[in-house]
């Protein structure tokens, strides 16, 4: 339980030291971990993470502060320190755009608690997850499996100094796997899972078990399979956890709005996007992304963001046209509009900045079918391995890890590591269609310093890009 | 609270039910400023004390990371952990927590006060920093520094008393723009505030940023490459966690059946040191109790060890190397030996190749190959003949760890301390002369 007045006697101090702003939010994070290797248990953790950071603004400058000792001269210590690491900057101009005061509650229920699971239960379920892959070996050789097992259990309790209260709790369960697959001088690495803002109960609906025997037994096929890919121009099928990416890392990225405005540019970097180009038409009518922390048991789940503001879909995307940026209090203020409530702080210790929470294409009306139907020559690129992208998010290059080619609408033998190497623009330019399958997994999203991985769900339907240069690994 | 007899007192009530245990405190303090477009974004400041348990019982181990708050109900918890080491399992390969030695060694003065009590001074760092870079020609700088000032105490039931260490460490991170992709970094980790150069790193940043505007386009293709100390960081940070022992089992190391391999040029040596006066975490024991040390992982171009804790040391039938995390083993501070060309030396022997100022983002492929690829920024500059032609945007660093590592052929003397929010290292290198380095590029460029 949160000792709740400790928040109110943090922003009481700060305010009689000339803060004009001023938040402070106490979060607790209990995670369980368990992490079995080649079908030994190689550790077991619980970790509770808990304690209080006080924001404020004095004289247009921002400072930060946090303790982990929950006690009221500690808490008071807090916002003195915040106020102190303001003032040594001098004089500033950061102001928090208005937002409307809400004093409200919202929890995440977990239909069978995880807590209450007992830890044989939860270490065989892993062991059954491991037995199913490893008896999956044969000629195709499966040296090593870690499978972790993580849950966390998130409270936080948030006032800002303009009556906004928010308190919360959200659980959060995910089953991720890494995997290697040996053939011949082969050789595959795999990092994949299922998860989601539930109890123990994600484990019926998500169904571990069979999502790592079809992966692997996908992946044996690669292995095994695969040819290589002749350079050259494709029609390609990206898969749902493909497109996710490029949605998160092509859209969601570039859409926020510190990194437009340079806040972030020593680090995760700056976007190619640029402020005039709102009401842009930047992809064809057939694309929307959305980025949705109300997304009901997703990853990235929440309903008010870190500033206490209420989540609502942002549509970064509608029909091709830029229609809205990922901000919070603080960026929003420079534009003069409201935040969309895209802060978010990882930890009890770290500050919120403007972060997406479930960013996906919007399904299409196509049937899975009718996209490969007329492609001649193309890649269906269901998962990828390698990836990144630069940092303004304008130059992007996957490589397929489980990836097939096309022809004449119909699938044929796997590939080698297709690499699919292009820029953001010419690639939302490139998408003519999107089916209407919608899949997610979870991942975790990094950016600053210090580092912030925060969940989100990564995936959505399968969407197709035409004509674009794909070449055999270097 | 005094968290040496915080730490007596959990090992005891942990040894009331456990065959064997640890108690490890890290007591921290930071401050962080900030900035970019040329103004401080944001100070920070933290105190946080972090408690982590570990217990072994039959041969099974369960560990608790608890922050502060975690101890009012230690009894509590621990109740909870007690029931779920007699659940839990047998580890398939275990080894009991090792002796201590007889001592520890000593590595000097460690402590920079300043680091701890004058956050006002980090201010005038990127004050400093961010005017350099603008009088060197760069319009925008962004950037951070932070000091950290470490305590660590460590109780083992195979320790007679709590181990003590405490050290400081600063940083500086500076990256200037002049325009969009015009952009250059530089930054550096020192152990005291006067240890750090913020205007030779502003400086530095300002003059890449400039340099960068001159815009020439090179096709995608194999290069010789010079790697700055900031590029060769990057690259040698991957040598660091692909010799930890437990990666290695995990299957994501490209040293995997590597051992007594020679994996690289023969000029090359590269050693964990915690003792450098350079080291990001100059500890004098590691998460075990056991002394750290220097080890040379690759000596003269063989591999010759991995970073073991308990566990994998088993495993590989090794000794221990002082590199004990509980769950896995890890580098301290790397150290990549010099070599004795100047940075001027090592370009002059480019004929057509590249000078690689920074490698970002680097993801791979498959990890037991070790191919990969990486985001190139903050200037990449075409050299013919020596000299520097123009910089060229958009091309990526596309290659694989073992055919780099096989293929540097010269090391520079310009040894730089690098540590940034990218490498989580500090990395002590010179430049690399690296022949044939892949770049390509992305369609639509």
């Amino acid at each position: 339980m949160l000792n709740e007045d400790l928040v109110f006697k943090a922003l009481d101090k700060a305010l009689s030291l000339g803060a004009s702003y001023a938040e402070a939010r106490l979060q607790s994070d209990k995670e369980y971990t368990i992490i079995l290797r080649n079908g030994g248990l190689e550790a077991y953790g619980l970790g509770v993470n808990e304690g209080l950071a006080v924001r404020v603004i004095v004289d247009g400058s921002m400072g930060f502060a946090t303790t982990d000792v929950l006690e009221s001269n500690e808490a008071l210590g807090a916002a003195d320190q915040a106020v102190k690491l303001a003032r040594v900057q001098g004089e500033g101009s950061i102001e928090m755009a208005e937002a409307p005061s809400y004093n409200v509650s919202y929890s995440v229920l977990q239909k069978k608690k995880f807590e209450d699971i007992s830890m044989e239960e939860k270490i065989s379920y892993l062991e059954e997850v491991d037995k199913e892959i490893s008896s999956l070996s044969n000629d195709v050789k499966i040296p090593s499996r870690t499978l972790i097992m993580s849950f966390r259990l998130t409270e936080k309790y948030l006032a800002a100094s303009d009556g906004i209260i928010v308190r919360s709790v959200v659980p959060r369960l995910v089953l991720m796997g890494y995997i290697v697959l040996t053939y011949g001088d082969r050789s595959i690495t795999r990092f994949t899972g299922v998860g989601g803002s539930m109890g123990w109960e994600g484990i019926d609906a998500w169904n571990p078990i069979k999502w790592f025997r079809d992966n692997t037994r996908d992946l044996i096929n690669v292995i095994r399979n695969a040819k290589h890919v002749a350079p050259g121009y494709y029609d390609i099928i990206l898969g749902p956890e493909t497109a996710g990416l490029a949605a998160h890392e092509g859209c969601g990225h570039p859409f926020e709005l510190d990194r437009i405005l340079g806040r972030e540019g020593a680090q995760a970097g700056e976007s190619f996007m640029k402020i005039e180009m709102l009401g842009e038409q930047i992809s064809s009518e057939e694309v929307t992304v959305i980025d949705d922390p109300t997304l009901p048991n997703s990853y990235g789940f929440y309903l008010y963001d870190d500033e206490g503001v209420k989540a609502r879909p942002r549509k970064l995307i509608e029909r091709g046209v830029v229609n809205e940026f990922l901000m919070n209090r603080e960026t929003a203020a420079i534009l003069g509009l409201e935040s969309n409530a895209a802060a978010r702080a990882a930890a009890y210790n770290r500050e919120p900045i403007v972060r997406m929470a479930n960013t996906y294409f919007a399904a299409g009306s196509y049937s899975f079918e009718e996209l490969i139907e007329d492609v001649e020559k193309g890649i269906y690129l269901k998962s990828f391995g390698e990836w990144n992208i630069d940092d303004r998010r304008f130059n992007m290059r996957f490589i397929g890890q489980e990836a097939y080619l096309i022809e004449n609408g119909e699938l044929k033998h796997p590939l080698l590591n297709p690499v699919f190497e292009i820029t953001t623009p010419k690639f939302y330019a490139s998408i003519d269609a999107v089916d209407k399958n919608l899949e997610f997994g979870p991942a975790t999203c990094g950016k600053s310093d210090p580092h912030q991985g925060v969940p989100v769900y990564v995936g959505g339907p399968n969407i197709r890009v035409r004509k674009v240069y794909v070449s055999p690994p270097v | 609270m005094d968290l040496s007899i915080l730490t007596e007192d959990l090992l005891r009530k942990i040894m009331g039910f456990a065959d064997d245990g640890a108690v490890l405190i890290h007591r921290v303090v930071s401050h962080q400023i900030r900035f970019s477009s040329n103004k401080i974004d944001i100070g920070k400041t933290w105190r946080e004390t972090s408690i982590s348990l570990m217990m072994d019982k039959d041969k099974k181990v369960n560990i608790l990371n608890l922050s502060y708050p975690g101890v009012k109900n230690i009894d509590e918890v621990l109740e909870i952990a007690r029931k779920t080491l007699d659940m839990s399992q047998p580890r398939p390969i275990y080894a009991e927590l090792p002796e201590p030695p007889s001592s520890y060694p000593s590595i000097g003065d460690k402590i920079d006060k300043k680091i701890l009590d004058r956050p006002d001074l980090l201010a005038d760092m990127a004050k400093d920093s961010i005017d350099e870079a603008l009088v060197s020609g760069a319009r925008r700088v962004s950037g951070a520094v932070r000091g950290n000032y470490v305590e660590i105490y460590l109780a083992t039931s195979k320790t007679n008393d709590v181990l003590t260490d405490s050290y400081t460490n600063i940083y500086l991170d500076v990256r200037a723009f002049v325009d969009g992709e015009d952009s250059g970094h530089a930054s550096q980790l020192a152990r005291n505030i006067d240890g750090l150069d913020p205007k030779r790193l502003g400086r530095e940043a300002g003059e890449i940023a400039k340099l960068s505007t001159n815009t020439i386009s090179i096709e995608p293709g194999r290069y010789d490459t010079v790697a700055t100390p900031n590029a060769a960081a990057a690259l040698m940070n991957l040598v660091g966690t692909s010799s930890s022992g437990f990666y290695v089992l995990m299957g994501r190391s490209f040293f995997r059946d590597k051992l007594g391999v020679d994996v690289a040029y023969k000029g090359l040596t590269i050693s964990d040191n915690p003792h450098s006066q350079l080291s990001r975490a100059p500890r004098s024991f590691d998460d075990e109790g056991m002394p750290t040390k220097k080890n040379t992982i690759i000596t003269e171009g063989r591999l010759t060890t991995y970073l073991h804790n308990r566990f994998t040391a088993k495993v590989f039938n090794s000794e221990l190397t002082g590199n004990a995390g509980w769950i896995m083993p890890s580098a301290w501070h790397l150290d990549v030996s010099p070599g004795d060309m100047s940075r001027e030396e090592l370009v002059k022997e480019l004929d057509k190749g590249f000078i690689l100022n920074n490698v970002t983002y680097i993801r791979f492929q498959n990890h037991i190959k070790g191919d990969f690829s990486g985001v190139i920024r903050d200037g990449l500059f075409y050299v013919e003949n020596g000299e520097i032609k123009g910089a060229v945007k958009g091309l990526r660093f596309s290659d694989n760890m073992p055919r780099i590592l096989n293929n540097i052929t010269g090391l520079g003397k310009d040894v730089e301390n690098i540590f940034h929010w990218w490498i989580r290292l500090s990395v002590s290198t010179p430049s690399l002369l690296i022949r044939g380095c892949g770049y390509t590029k992305a369609y639509g460029l």
